[in-house]
């Protein structure tokens, strides 16, 4: 440590603490303005920002959203000085967040659909918008679905109308899933989906469940299903009549 | 003779906060035109100057040629404070 002398090239006399640290000014000053943009995630870039409006810190923005697009929303806060300078240059390094969505709350509803065969059996499933894009299948050998034997992934992409279908079928031996048209169904006539993994065959008594994601996230798990293939000879297999198709009804016996 | 432009006398203390001024500050003035840096010796002592109660020396005259280098002094004898400030007359 010195006494130092040294020549002051300011233009008055200024006496400073040599030992005090040097202060600077706030790096940053509030925003007088904000500009919002925004794009679609993964379809498009910051390229294709839109944009949105400009307004003070604190204001509110609404812009149309097509929910059949089934993208989450990236979301751009340009901010402005007073004098309409921009902290950033290129929108990309503006502050940024993603807006997350999520159509699909609801745990789905399933049921086996016809009695099951030796080596398939329907499953219907219901309760669910026609915003769900993706489909996840658990297949467990266990009743508490702990150790699943499989899991099934569907994506909407493969339907028509972008629409999950309502019923599955579940086969036994190659241990695939096929979806089938039915007379009320948007799918692919006689579309047949199957999984690309060469799966080992299925217990005879199987326990199935269903998630649905309409966006961010899972729905919770559905109803955990209980499905016996019939024996060799036909028999014992599971029963059921669940019918998951929406349907309007009209008794004529009350029409005069 | 020749002039010099008028300065303030202040404490800055180096927290973003206005400088303070010192009022009525004795402001030592010498020509440093041919001081030997090292040593000092070579410069020539002025008659003092006297800030106003807002800490502001006024312009004046110097009864030095143009174009002379003069350093300006403050020392607070009580704590040690001290700046100066060169200036070319014109």
């Amino acid at each position: 440590m010195s006494l130092a002398a040294r020549d002051c090239l300011s233009l008055n006399i200024v006496a400073r603490d040599g030992e005090a640290p040097v202060w600077y000014p706030p790096p940053a000053a509030p925003a007088a303005s904000v500009q919002v943009w925004w794009h679609y995630e993964e379809i498009e870039t910051v390229k294709d920002a839109k944009f949105v409006g400009m307004c003070a810190p604190g204001g509110q923005f609404a812009w149309p959203h097509n929910p059949e697009i089934d993208r989450n929303v990236r979301v751009y806060a340009l901010a402005l000085s007073a004098d309409g300078t921009p902290t950033v240059s290129r929108l990309e390094d503006a502050p940024q967040f993603t807006l997350l969505f999520n159509r699909v709350t609801e745990a789905p509803e399933i049921g086996q659909n016809t009695p099951a065969t030796t080596d398939s059996v329907e499953i219907g499933i219901t309760r669910f918008a026609r915003f769900a894009r993706k489909r996840r299948v658990t297949v467990s050998a266990n009743a508490d679905m702990s150790g699943p034997t499989t899991v099934f992934l569907f994506d909407s992409e493969d339907y028509v109308a972008r629409e999950l279908p309502r019923y599955l079928t579940l086969s036994r031996e190659a241990g695939a899933l096929t979806t089938e048209e039915k007379f009320d169904l948007l799918t692919e006539g006689g579309s047949t989906l199957t999984t690309e993994d060469s799966l080992a065959a299925l217990p005879r008594t199987i326990y199935l469940t269903v998630a649905n994601s309409g966006g961010t996230g899972w729905t919770p798990e559905s109803n955990i299903l209980e499905v016996t293939f019939a024996a060799g000879d036909g028999t014992g297999g599971s029963a059921g009549d669940f019918d998951p198709t929406p349907r309007d009804s009209r008794n004529l016996d009350i029409i005069y | 003779m020749s002039n010099f432009t008028g300065f303030d006398v202040e404490i800055d203390l180096n927290d973003g906060t206005i400088p303070i001024p010192v009022p009525n500050a004795v402001v030592q003035v010498r020509d440093v035109t041919n001081a030997n840096v090292a040593t000092g010796a070579g410069a020539i002592a002025l008659a003092n100057l006297v800030a106003d109660a807002n800490g502001h020396v006024a312009s004046g005259t110097l009864p030095v040629a143009a174009g002379r280098t003069i350093r300006f002094t403050w020392v607070r004898a009580a704590d040690g404070w001290c700046a100066s400030l060169l200036r070319v007359t014109s």
